[in-house]
């Protein structure tokens, strides 16, 4: 049996907007587990988003109809990203537009708003945490498109698509070009995601939180769509990760015990990917924001290492 | 097929003359008043850019190229003028942005209020934007030479228009001085250029050999002369200034267009030679990294919100430059695609900078003329009265920033793609792109930061003084014309593909290909327009699909408004927000070893009851500072001897020329 790619497409979406609170409820278990807590159940996030949603809002006195848009905004565009990343087949509809130069720029609109709207209310705190973050974020856009760039390099187009079509195709040999760029995408991804190192999830310490910081202010179903985005936005880094990296096993046509297949394989790439998040979580400390910038400078160096490796070696 | 009323290239001239004299009777005081002529200007102005705009898409549209003699005894050669679709397309933004700042001016700048440089002002800046379009229709070194001094000139009085402030009249010299610098390299070129070919008359595309040194010595003086006009980094100086002191609308002509100018100066000579060597390619590339870099590093650090754009415009600037670079890299090594991306990305990046930095500029001057000043750290909550501009204002911003679906994202885009055609090529070709695309993309990384505190800090939060708090919003004068402007961005950014054939027809005329080019190497085939187009679409019609939601909920949901957290302080004013500096605080801090920034610090007095303490932090113009002024007051003292000669005596000067004259004379009969 054989699908029809918008069928597909729909699934994909269905996948990421239903599954993505359960995947980081599944992080945070194992993260607790490993360090030795009781961990709140992997149906937590659900709990919470539900939780969020059913509350009133309350605004801060500043805030303008950018502050009350930017959820909209942010849970809306990480919804397209979710419809172009390849995840368990390549034939989508959406795949035409699936740049990947477009695909980080998509996400530079999300990080522009909440930045915004962090100094929309008009507080320190916000003011603090879209500075930080747009300074982390300048530094590591740069990183991040090297590492992909030098990934579409080697498979020939710019098109993640077409990227993620020949990779899972080729044979598995060792290109030194890739290794770089995959150590330059895992640190850009702990810091697109605003994990450890980088910044603490589960901090709401007013001097170290640096996300956390631009949405203090949200309450509410805003919150709850800024929370909800957030989840998906860690699974398609993930997802971008696994397709740029390690794209074996993706269902190149609609046929049903392919998708499954790939399914499967997205599952398991995703509990390795996740374990190892967790490893480097609980095994690094926080860094002093004003050593981010050799962090994310040794990635984007890394990333460059990898594009010169490519036309020297390849 | 049916005969054209009126040729494409008659539209443009008349254009171009319309706007030229635009503001003729306003110079007979006796003969209209003031805000009547500066009206009949203001209808000249539109007149000219709706004739100029059709002419300059039919010749687009067309690909035709004309040329036409003037009788015109000079004692040089015949002089010509001419039309071709390089030409066009730079006629394009000439005659859209001063259409559109010459309709704000009418309510910014107007008469009533500026009674006594009204007059002057209309009247340069119709001259400007004429001249600006002769420029590109020359096609002898001496008609091109008129046409360029007399635009660089009235760009001058421009700049100083309120020249009783000393801070102005020195940005307007300091103007004067750097643009004369510039074409004293113009001269330079084009005499050589004429010992070169033999006639004042512009050389044919591709018909001089570049690997002479000559040849060198020609791209030399024209990268020298007009990258002082474009403002690419190291003769940059007199850019942040003179932007900063304009009247806002002014400004956004001259970041708008003069600075492409100076950029189809660049282009116009490049499209003489064959043969381009790699190291030509190469050091545009690296001037436009530098440019590129340092321009947004400066902009991070500034305070003032229109020098902070000035410094985004060296920035942007710099991104053309990276394209030119990638195309002259391209022809180098007969890469096709190279050259279509990289010149196709830089050309429609010109028309690109120049619809949001102007929108960006007039935006910023509804900001000024509402708050009564430019220093942003005193504005805030700016969007609470200025709705429309603040909209408006955001659209360039967000374009500017290259993120899509405006405009700024689709030409770097096509710049991306050219360095990634770079980098699967061999050797210098391939190091010198994979050095540029980083660059590249920390450029756009650190813009967007940049542009976050604009408008985080100008528009939104709460006003930070009483005084500067904004009262009003601007009159539709002001906002009609960067309405248009921000739908020219959209409509560039949501439907790209509708300019793939003309860029690709603009691109041909300066680098004609040997072989026929095959349909892989079209530009609409090399780069994913059509997807562009689909993504805006699907972002477009997701956030249509919000908006409804957002709306219904804007309308039930319960307002409870209450004080922002702070830690458990209840009394939060709006002088505790984030300021413009301390925003940019950590990034000009990694750029402190470029950007010097100043700090005066005097520290927190003591005791139970401290005094009254300031802090005040400056990224000054370190090039002009640290570099060009030190370095001219050393010159000036070691050559102060020779002032001896010039000392003010009129007999002596006349002795002068007399011995000058007679050594001449003397030389000629030797």
């Amino acid at each position: 049996m054989s699908l029809h790619p918008f069928v597909i497409e729909l699934l994909q979406f269905a996948l990421l907007l239903g599954l993505a609170p359960a995947f980081a409820g599944w992080v945070k278990v194992l993260k607790c587990r490993v360090q030795g807590r009781t961990a709140p159940g992997i149906l937590q996030p659900y709990r919470d988003i539900r939780r969020l949603f059913g509350k009133d809002i309350v605004l801060a006195e500043n805030a303008s109809w950018l502050f009350r848009f930017t959820p909209y905004l942010t849970f809306g565009v990480t919804a397209i990203a979710a419809g172009i990343i390849p995840l368990i087949s390549v034939d989508l509809p959406l795949s035409a537009t699936a740049d990947v130069i477009a695909l980080v720029m998509l996400f530079g609109i999300v990080r522009f708003f909440t930045a915004l709207a962090g100094m929309d209310i008009g507080t320190a705190f916000g003011g603090m945490g879209s500075s930080r973050e747009m300074t982390i974020a300048s530094l590591a856009e740069p990183a991040m498109l090297m590492a992909i760039f030098t990934v579409s390099l080697a498979s020939n187009s710019t098109s993640l698509t077409q990227m993620v079509s020949v990779m899972a195709h080729s044979e598995f040999v060792i290109r030194p070009s890739l290794a770089f760029a995959l150590a330059a995408f895992i640190l850009i991804a702990l810091a697109e995601t605003g994990r450890i190192p980088v910044d603490n999830p589960a901090t709401h310490l007013e001097l170290t939180m640096i996300h956390e910081a631009m949405i203090l202010e949200y309450s509410g179903r805003h919150l709850a769509l800024i929370e909800w985005a957030g989840m998906m936005k860690l699974t398609l880094f993930f997802a971008l990760g696994i397709a740029a990296f390690c794209p074996w096993g993706i269902a190149t046509g609609g046929d049903t015990g392919l998708l499954l297949l790939a399914l499967v394989a997205l599952a398991a790439k995703l509990v390795v990917g996740a374990c190892i998040m967790v490893l480097i979580e609980t095994g690094l400390a926080k860094l002093r924001i004003f050593r981010l910038p050799e962090f994310l400078g040794s990635a984007f160096l890394l990333a460059t290492l990898g594009m010169i490796a490519f036309f020297i070696l390849e | 097929m049916a005969q054209e009323l009126v040729s494409p290239s008659t539209l443009i001239f008349t254009a171009t003359l319309l706007a030229a004299f635009s503001g003729a009777l306003l110079l007979v005081p006796r003969f209209l008043n003031a805000s009547r002529g500066q009206l009949l200007a203001t209808v000249a102005m539109l007149t000219a850019s709706v004739l100029g705009l059709t002419g300059s898409v039919a010749v687009l549209l067309s690909g035709r190229t004309e040329l036409f003699q003037l009788s015109w005894t000079l004692p040089f050669d015949q002089p010509e003028i001419g039309i071709d679709p390089l030409s066009a397309w730079f006629l394009l933004p000439i005659f859209l942005i001063p259409g559109c700042a010459a309709l704000y001016a009418r309510s910014y700048w107007h008469a009533d209020n500026y009674p006594h440089n009204v007059r002057k002002t209309t009247f340069f800046f119709g001259l400007m934007s004429g001249f600006m379009g002769a420029v590109t229709v020359a096609r002898d070194g001496i008609t091109f030479l008129f046409a360029w001094e007399i635009m660089a000139l009235a760009a001058y009085f421009l700049v100083a228009t309120e020249d009783e402030k000393p801070e102005v009249s020195q940005a307007g010299t300091l103007y004067l001085i750097t643009t004369h610098i510039g074409t004293l390299g113009l001269f330079a070129l084009f005499s050589l250029l004429t010992l070169t070919v033999g006639t004042w008359l512009f050389p044919a595309v591709g018909s001089l050999d570049a690997s002479s040194p000559i040849a060198s010595a020609l791209f030399l003086t024209a990268l020298f002369g007009f990258g002082m006009k474009a403002g690419i980094m190291p003769f940059h100086i007199w850019l942040p200034s003179a932007h900063a002191n304009a009247p806002s609308h002014v400004s956004a002509a001259m970041s708008g267009v003069i600075l492409k100018v100076g950029i189809y100066g660049i282009i116009r000579t490049l499209s003489f030679f064959h043969t381009i060597p790699l190291w030509w390619g190469a050091l545009v590339l690296l001037l436009g990294v530098v440019s590129g870099i340092s321009g947004v590093a400066f902009a991070i650090g500034q305070h003032d919100l229109k020098r902070l754009l000035a410094y985004h415009s060296i920035e942007n600037i710099g991104i053309i430059f990276m394209g030119i670079g990638v195309a002259l890299i391209g022809q180098t090594i007969g890469s096709h695609p190279m050259v279509i991306l990289g010149c196709a990305g830089a050309l429609l990046h010109v028309l690109n900078h120049a619809t949001f930095k102007a929108l960006l500029f007039l935006g910023a001057g509804s900001v000024i003329h509402a708050t009564g000043t430019r220093e942003i750290d005193l504005m805030g909550g700016v969007a609470r009265r200025l709705p429309y501009t603040a909209l408006l204002f955001g659209v360039g911003a967000v374009a500017i920033c290259g993120l899509p679906p405006l405009n700024g994202f689709v030409s770097e885009l096509l710049i991306y793609l050219g360095f990634f055609r770079g980098i699967q090529e061999s050797g210098v070709a391939a190091a010198a792109t994979a050095l540029a695309a980083p660059a590249l993309a920390v450029v756009g990384g650190l813009a967007v930061a940049c542009f976050v505190k604009v408008y985080g800090i100008v528009f939104l939060g709460a006003p930070r003084t009483e005084e500067h708090a904004a009262h009003h919003e601007a009159g539709w004068q002001m906002l009609a014309p960067m309405t248009v402007l921000a739908l020219v961005c959209a409509v560039i950014g949501l439907a790209p593909a509708l300019l793939g054939g003309l860029l690709q027809r603009a691109t041909l005329t300066i680098f004609p290909l040997t072989a026929p080019l095959d349909t892989l190497e079209q530009l609409t085939s090399l780069a994913p327009l059509t997807s562009v187009s689909l993504m805006g679409v699907l972002l477009l019609v997701i956030l249509g699909l919000l908006l409804p939601w957002y709306l219904r909920r804007l309308r039930s949901a319960p307002q409870g408004a209450t004080v922002t957290w702070g830690c458990g302080y209840q009394r939060p004013v709006a002088r505790m927000q984030y300021s413009a500096s301390s925003f940019a605080e950590l990034l000009t801090g990694l750029f402190a070893f470029v950007l010097k920034p100043q700090v005066h610090r005097p520290g927190v007095a003591r005791g139970i009851f401290p005094s009254v303490t300031n802090f005040h932090s400056h990224v000054p113009e370190a090039v002009l500072e640290l570099i060009y002024t030190p370095a001219l007051e050393r010159l000036y003292a070691r050559f102060q001897p020779i002032r001896h000669m010039q000392n003010g005596i009129l007999q002596q000067y006349v002795l002068y020329i007399l011995i000058t004259l007679v050594v001449l004379f003397l030389s000629d009969y030797l």
